[in-house]
């Protein structure tokens, strides 16, 4: 974290040089001299960006800088604030969202090339407008408040500022004497005067516009003169591009063929980066200061509460644990629907971040959701500074209250939020007033936004940190001198001056168009982008592109880095890792199963890291067969063979042949059906053979079918990526597109496809198809465009007692509840109707729990007569009984958590003691008289005891008697042990545990000895368990023999008194299936006996 | 016009269409079903669902249109709706570059590895911006097996062949495939636009029609266009004049009208003026079954609270149930309406 801080300070300073210099040019000269200059220079970059990088370069700076710039002009104060930020929070998630968008940008240029300037330019200023309004709010209201504490913080702040930028400046104007290419010798001070006089004129033309509370086309025209003004500033700083242009170069340690002096430049510019280093270090330290005063003093309590002694925690749980019981059973808006949300004008509460708590009068959650997502707000689910209302009801949750009393933020009640809506709309002209005052609120916003900024040009392009900066220090200069006179040029001049430099700029843009277009663009496919679907049009490139897989810990790191060190772990030899280790890099694994839902990359990713690590991809998915042949024969032999493939991209040379693939199972959850039979097994004793990483995909693994698999792979999930992370994405192929939707529309249309990347590009596609339509219309077909995802039983049984659904919902939409499992259906409802919390008064609870199961019951009845006749004409009656009564009776919310139907498992377990009950009944039939219940009832636990309590008694002693019984019922050992089973009631306590397991291993074994002749065939009985290992021939001739043994029984015993005298190894037959054949043997040995004889 | 019903039918000869389809009622189509005589050809010509045929109808023109599901209720116009697509994107190589399967073909998932994959991978010469198009009608019947096979396919291809999916049940179509495709939902089309459609076609075949049999057959109808039209051929061949006697003859169920006004009877808790209309019912010769389903059927939809409406629902359920096991005469539907008016009574003091 702190690194990024620094980093993202160096540009700073230099920018700060650079401008000064800049100002130094334009401001003693006449603007005509200016733009000269600024040609001269142009012209000089392309002069000197002669190689293809560098076009590059400076294409990003433009392309980048431009909107960037704008959005970071328009905050005035916050530089301060932004730092905070970034410490405070940490900068992980703004790395995330910010590669995309820069390489979205960039693409614009390079790739489509659909646009012309023109446009471009248009666009940027539409996005400056916007900013430009919220800056026009936001100034007055921070010089009305200047009392607000965290103006001051700010002030104090940029005072600091001051001092380390002078030394900053001072530091990079040396660099540049020696340079000799600018000849400013002026003192920086001076500089700095005139820098600070620009950027006063800039601003005044604000506060101007502010004071004259003008008309929008005079926001318009302010906007686009900052504009111009911006790019004059970039203009005039080209030649310190150039310089910059040539840092980059050497952070990318390309040495291409530059002119000496650039690389004396290059030297100079080193050693000035490194005097840059220290300054910033500087700075940051005094930003961080300051920034934490606030802070601190709120670590200090945490710090204090967090010593807390065990007492006082374990009330606080108590006391949480109330709290979230009184959370599940408060009930619903009291006064549902007695208001109505006012229509707003659009994008009223744009800005505006909102936390909800506690229960609403008269709205469901849902409903003030919509309305604000609807006028452009946000939802924050926690409290901290970027929420700016707190809207509460009753119930409100204490701690966030608290907390936003200590963060300051207006705690608003459903009234106030209704009126805030409507003042919106009651006067258009008031609307300034109004964002003036919720500019507090706003503030934290722009610093979100400027972080954003910020932290994407410190990734991206120094040059961009340093614009961005150079225009905060404007800002805060601004700030600190107040209300300065502007001796300056009328903004006029500036704008015609700004208009050439446009003209200059859109040329070089377009020239760098032709350059990149003329390049062989590899990535795009012969077909033309123009008849490419988007979803393939705007795949991502490389891995930083993919939405949502950003940080250290996500999927694609880790998957790279698995593959990286896969030929290293199989030589170490690496202990299976616990199953909840945290922090496994998957080294045990030789396969990797990326699980998710469809739609957030996976198959993206997979082939992204292959690429860039250049393994060799062999993909078979579910449009392939995948039997246990093909996956033994084809796929293991390919897998040794050796890869061409880079001859075919051109390559020669060694590296053109490779041994480095990857088995890539995509959709191994599709392997069904006759035609890949096997195929799972065959792929799990392939992974644990393999030689090569392979890496499975499926969507859900905790599906049956996976779950063998999963034990032997890496296990990777995917989650769907934050509606956020997609929406920005999807901004900006919109704007590329030339689509203009609203953000809330896309948003919704994000939320209706369930985060799905894929699709939701696919239903931009098809709005791009109309471009024009009305926003209202599109938010309508944005949430009609819902994907149908089968409800789960869980879903659907909370649907069914939910209150809010109910109030949309038709009675035929209700049985569709019934109809997603309509044989789970009615048994989830038994299962958990109970738990509903109806809303209604108390006292009728009862009442209505009593027709439930009323309904319930007639359901049951109609349930068995339709199984019992087949009559399945009724299922839509079961429906209303079973289902849709129930939950209209119960309509409210559940208040636990659903529970699995019981009756499934109590049916399975009863079924299965009828089983036991049945064999046992067989078995004993010779010497008993009871029948299947009374054996059950009576016998079972009378039974038991006799055989196990002489040895709990007896100990090994008793095993003889115990025997004894077994054999006079003619039991198996195995009837032991149902035996046991069905005579355990709850409660009870299981006898064979009083056993003494040497006892229990001695009884088995002296059972299996003595093979006692029993009246009936124990295979049938053993059926059940040795089935599949028993030879199936075997199984069928067994019985005969069986049924003929039982006659000759006694013939058998006497023979066997024999055989034992003559052979003891007959003796031997150690289990009971084996009895037979030695029965058989015995038999023949007999027969030969009686030859002899 | 027979000519576009056979290419409709066994995609061929798809070019002629439109031209000929304003010579449609000189040629001799008597004996084509109207629903085929009458199938759109155009998209100016599909009734209802205009947004979403109009950005198609762009795409037509634009190409390079995206995988798409249709998922709506039958007689919509999903098919006509992709045929016409597929007609305006390929013309003339509408024969070679379309591949139609719907549930009465082999979808099993043998064929979605074989035939659509060697067709995704044939090559067929098209202009920019066409590709070639495989049409799956009644993707929901399709087995799970399949759908998976389909999967990859059709990102794989996606250069050359597009996907048009048709399902009465999106649901039914797993959810990695709807994530490759922008679904568009057709819902029912209103009476209006059936009404339009079916006076359209009764002055095309120059039938004799009332203002009141037309209405009834867009009862009948309940937004299936499709079942409009067969219910106004059958109507027409049989009696070749449209009243609705006529009509509810031919569409043989107790007339919901009735049975709704029955209802409303008991709600009123006017026994006799319910019971004349059961006993109409019976004297007319339907199945007790058959009434008690229609009660059900229209009670759900029935113009009262949703308590009283779920109060005689649990009643009819109980007479359901009996009819079922047999006890299908006249008294339980007597029965039945005593206790829906008793019911009716009973919430208005409590329920």
């Amino acid at each position: 974290m702190s690194r990024d801080i620094r980093s993202f300070f160096q540009p700073k300073k230099i920018q700060k040089a650079k401008v000064e210099e800049h100002d130094d040019d334009i401001i003693p000269e006449s603007p005509d001299v200016q733009i000269k200059n600024k040609k001269k220079e142009s012209r000089k970059k392309r002069v000197l960006s002669d190689s293809d990088e560098e076009i590059f370069d400076s294409k990003k700076k433009k392309s980048t800088a431009e909107p960037p710039k704008s959005k970071t002009k328009t905050p005035s104060k916050p530089v301060l604030k932004e730092v905070k930020a970034v410490d405070i929070f940490g900068s992980a998630p703004i790395k995330r969202t910010e590669p995309i968008v820069k390489k979205v940008k960039e693409k614009k240029k390079t790739e489509t090339g659909i646009h012309s300037d023109d446009e471009f330019d248009k666009s940027l200023l539409e996005l400056d407008e916007v900013e430009e309004l919220a800056l026009n709010s936001e100034l007055p209201s921070t010089s009305s408040k200047a009392a607000d504490v965290p103006k001051n913080d700010v002030k104090t702040k940029i005072e600091k500022e001051k001092s380390p930028i002078k030394i900053k400046e001072n530091k990079p104007d040396k660099t540049k004497d020696i340079k000799n290419e600018i000849k400013q010798e002026k003192s920086p001070t001076k500089v700095k005067d005139k820098e600070i006089k620009e950027q006063d004129k800039s601003k005044s033309v604000k506060f101007e516009s502010k004071s004259k509370n003008s008309s929008k086309m005079n926001d318009k025209k302010r906007k686009f003169a900052e504009f111009i003004e911006n790019e004059t500033n970039h203009e005039a700083e080209k030649t310190d591009e150039d310089t910059n242009v040539k840092k980059k170069k050497l952070n990318d340690s390309i040495t291409d063929s530059h002119n000496i002096i650039n690389k004396e430049k290059k030297l100079k510019k080193e050693s000035s980066n490194e005097l840059d280093d220290s300054n910033n270090t500087i700075i940051d330290d005094e930003m961080n200061e300051t920034k934490h005063g606030g802070s601190r003093k709120k670590m200090n309590k945490s710090l204090n509460e967090s010593v807390l002694t065990d007492e006082e925690r374990h009330e606080r749980k108590m006391h949480s644990a109330a709290l979230y019981k009184n959370y599940l059973n408060r009930s619903g808006p009291k006064h549902l629907g007695a208001k109505e949300i006012p229509e707003g004008a659009p994008g009223c509460l744009k800005d505006c971040a909102f936390l909800l708590t506690g229960v609403l009068d008269s709205f469901e959650r849902e409903e003030v959701t919509e309305a604000i997502t609807k006028y452009g707000g946000c939802i924050k689910s926690g409290i901290s500074k970027k929420v700016t209302h707190v809207l509460a009801g009753e119930e409100a949750g204490p701690a966030k209250m608290a907390k936003a009393q200590e963060l300051g933020i207006p705690i608003i009640n459903e009234d106030d939020f209704i009126q805030m809506i409507r003042d919106s709309t009651n006067k258009k002209s008031k609307e300034k007033e109004m964002k003036k005052e919720k500019s507090p609120s706003r503030k934290p916003i722009n610093n979100k936004k400027e972080v954003n900024g910020v932290s994407k040009k410190t990734n991206s392009d120094t040059t961009n940190t340093k614009k961005s900066q150079e225009d905060k220090t404007k800002h805060e200069k601004t700030n600190g001198f107040g209300s300065k006179v502007k001796k300056s040029k009328s903004p006029e001049k500036v704008e015609t001056v700004v208009k050439k430099e446009i003209k200059i700029e859109s040329e070089k843009v377009k020239k760098d168009n032709l350059i990149s277009e003329g390049k062989p663009d590899s990535s795009k496919n012969s077909t033309g982008p123009m008849h490419m679907m988007w979803v393939d049009k705007y795949k991502p490139q490389n891995l930083k592109q993919i939405i949502g897989q950003h940080g250290d810990a996500s999927n694609v790191k880790k998957l790279s880095n698995w593959l990286t060190k896969w030929y290293v772990n199989r030589k170490a030899k690496l202990p299976k890792p616990s199953p909840w280790a945290k922090n496994d890099d998957g080294g045990y694994y030789k396969a990797a199963l990326l699980s998710g839902p469809p739609g957030v990359g996976k198959t993206t990713t997979v082939a992204l890291v292959c690429k860039e690590l250049g393994f060799d991809m062999v993909e078979f998915n579910a449009s392939d067969t995948r039997s246990k042949t093909l996956i033994k024969e084809q796929i293991s032999e390919l897998l040794n063979t050796t890869s061409l493939s880079a001859y075919s991209k051109g390559d020669t040379g060694k590296q053109a042949v490779t041994k480095k693939h990857v088995l890539v199972m995509d959709e191994v959850d599709g392997m069904a059906g006759n035609e890949d039979r096997g195929g799972l097994q065959e792929l799990i004793s392939l992974i644990k053979a393999t030689a090569v990483p392979i890496v499975c995909m499926c969507n859900d693994r905790n599906s049956q079918k996976m779950r063998s698999l999963v034990n032997y792979c890496y296990d990777l999930r995917f989650t769907r990526p934050r509606v956020d992370q997609i929406k920005s994405a999807m901004m900006s192929i919109c704007f590329k597109e030339g689509l203009k939707i609203p953000p809330d529309a896309i948003s919704q249309l994000i939320v209706a496809a369930n985060q799905d990347v894929r699709q939701t590009l696919h239903l931009l596609s098809m709005w791009a198809a109309e471009p024009d339509t009305d926003p209202d219309k599109l938010r309508k077909d944005a949430t009609s465009v819902r994907k149908d995802v089968k409800l789960g039983p869980w879903e659907a049984i909370r649907k069914v007692f939910s209150a809010e659904n109910h109030k949309t919902m038709s009675i035929n939409d209700k049985s569709d509840l019934f109809f997603y499992d309509y044989s789970l259906a009615p048994l989830f409802v038994y299962e958990n109707y109970l738990q509903v919390a109806p809303h209604c008064p108390k006292n009728e609870i009862l009442d209505r729990m009593s027709k439930a199961a009323d309904s319930i019951s007639r359901g049951d009845l109609v349930d068995a007569r339709i199984r019992r006749s087949q009559a399945w004409g009724l299922l839509p009656m079961q429906a209303m009984y079973s289902s849709v009564i129930p939950g209209h009776h119960l309509s409210g919310h559940v208040a636990g958590q659903i529970q699995f139907p019981g009756w499934l498992g109590k049916n399975s377990r009863a079924s299965k003691m009828q089983r036991l009950c049945q064999e046992i009944h067989a078995h004993t039939r010779l010497s008993t008289s009871g029948s299947k219940s009374s054996i059950f009832l009576d016998y079972s636990s009378h039974l038991r005891d006799a055989i196990v309590n002489p040895l709990v008694k007896d100990r090994s002693d008793g095993i003889a008697k115990a025997m004894e019984v077994l054999e006079s019922y003619h039991l198996l050992r195995d009837d032991l042990d149902s035996l046991t089973e069905l005579s355990l009631w709850p409660g009870q306590r299981n006898p064979m545990v009083l056993i003494d397991s040497k006892v229990k291993a001695a009884m088995t074994r002296t059972y299996n000895k003595t093979a006692t002749a029993l009246p009936y065939a124990p295979a049938a009985v053993k059926k059940g368990r040795t089935r599949d290992d028993a030879d199936e021939e075997g199984l069928d001739d067994e019985p005969e023999d069986e049924t003929e043994d039982s006659d000759p029984e006694n013939d058998a015993l006497i023979k066997k008194k024999k055989s034992k005298e003559d052979k003891p190894a007959s003796k031997e037959k150690p289990s009971s299936s084996k009895e037979k054949p030695s029965t058989s043997k015995t038999k023949a040995g007999s027969s030969k006996e009686k030859k002899k004889k | 016009m027979s000519d576009d019903d056979v290419t409709i039918m066994e995609v061929d000869e798809a070019v002629p269409k439109p031209t000929k389809s304003t010579a449609k009622p000189a040629k001799s189509t008597a004996h084509l079903p109207w629903i085929e005589k009458y199938r759109p050809q155009v998209f100016t010509d599909i009734v209802g669902n205009e947004d979403t045929v109009s950005r198609l109808a762009v795409f037509a023109r634009t190409g390079n249109a995206p995988n798409i599901i249709i998922a709506g209720p039958p007689g919509v116009g999903k098919t006509t709706t992709i045929l016409c697509l597929a007609r305006a994107l390929l013309g003339a190589s509408f024969k070679d570059a379309v591949l139609e399967l719907n549930a009465s073909n082999d979808r099993g998932i043998d064929v979605v590895r074989n035939k659509i994959k060697m067709f995704a991978q044939q090559k067929v010469t098209l202009p920019a911006g066409r590709h070639k198009i495989v049409i799956l009608d009644e993707a929901d019947s399709m087995t799970e097996g399949a759908q998976q096979a389909l999967r990859r396919t059709m990102e794989l291809y996606s250069s050359t062949t597009r996907f048009a999916l048709a399902a009465n049940n999106s649901e039914k179509i797993i959810e990695p495939i709807q994530s490759r495709c922008a679904v568009l939902r057709y819902s029912r089309l209103t009476d209006a636009q059936i009404l339009a459609k079916v006076i359209e076609v009764c002055e095309k075949e120059q039938l004799s029609y009332t203002e009141e049999g037309v209405s009834a057959v867009v009862f009948t109808a309940q937004g299936d266009l499709r079942a409009a039209l067969n219910n106004l051929q059958a109507t027409a061949q049989g009696f070749g004049h449209v009243s609705p006697e006529h009509v509810f003859r031919v569409c043989d169920e107790p007339h919901p009208m009735l049975v709704r006004s029955m209802l409303d009877a008991c709600v009123k808790q006017d026994i006799h003026a319910a019971y004349k209309i059961i006993a109409k019912l019976c004297k007319l010769g339907y199945a007790t079954e058959d009434i008690v389903s229609n009660i059900f059927r229209v009670c759900k939809t029935l113009d009262a609270p949703e308590d009283t409406r779920l109060a005689l629902i649990r009643e009819i359920g109980l007479t359901h149930m009996r009819v079922a096991d047999g006890l299908s005469s006249p008294l339980q539907l007597a029965g039945l309406l005593a206790r829906m008016c008793r019911a009716a009574a009973a919430r208005d003091t409590h329920w």
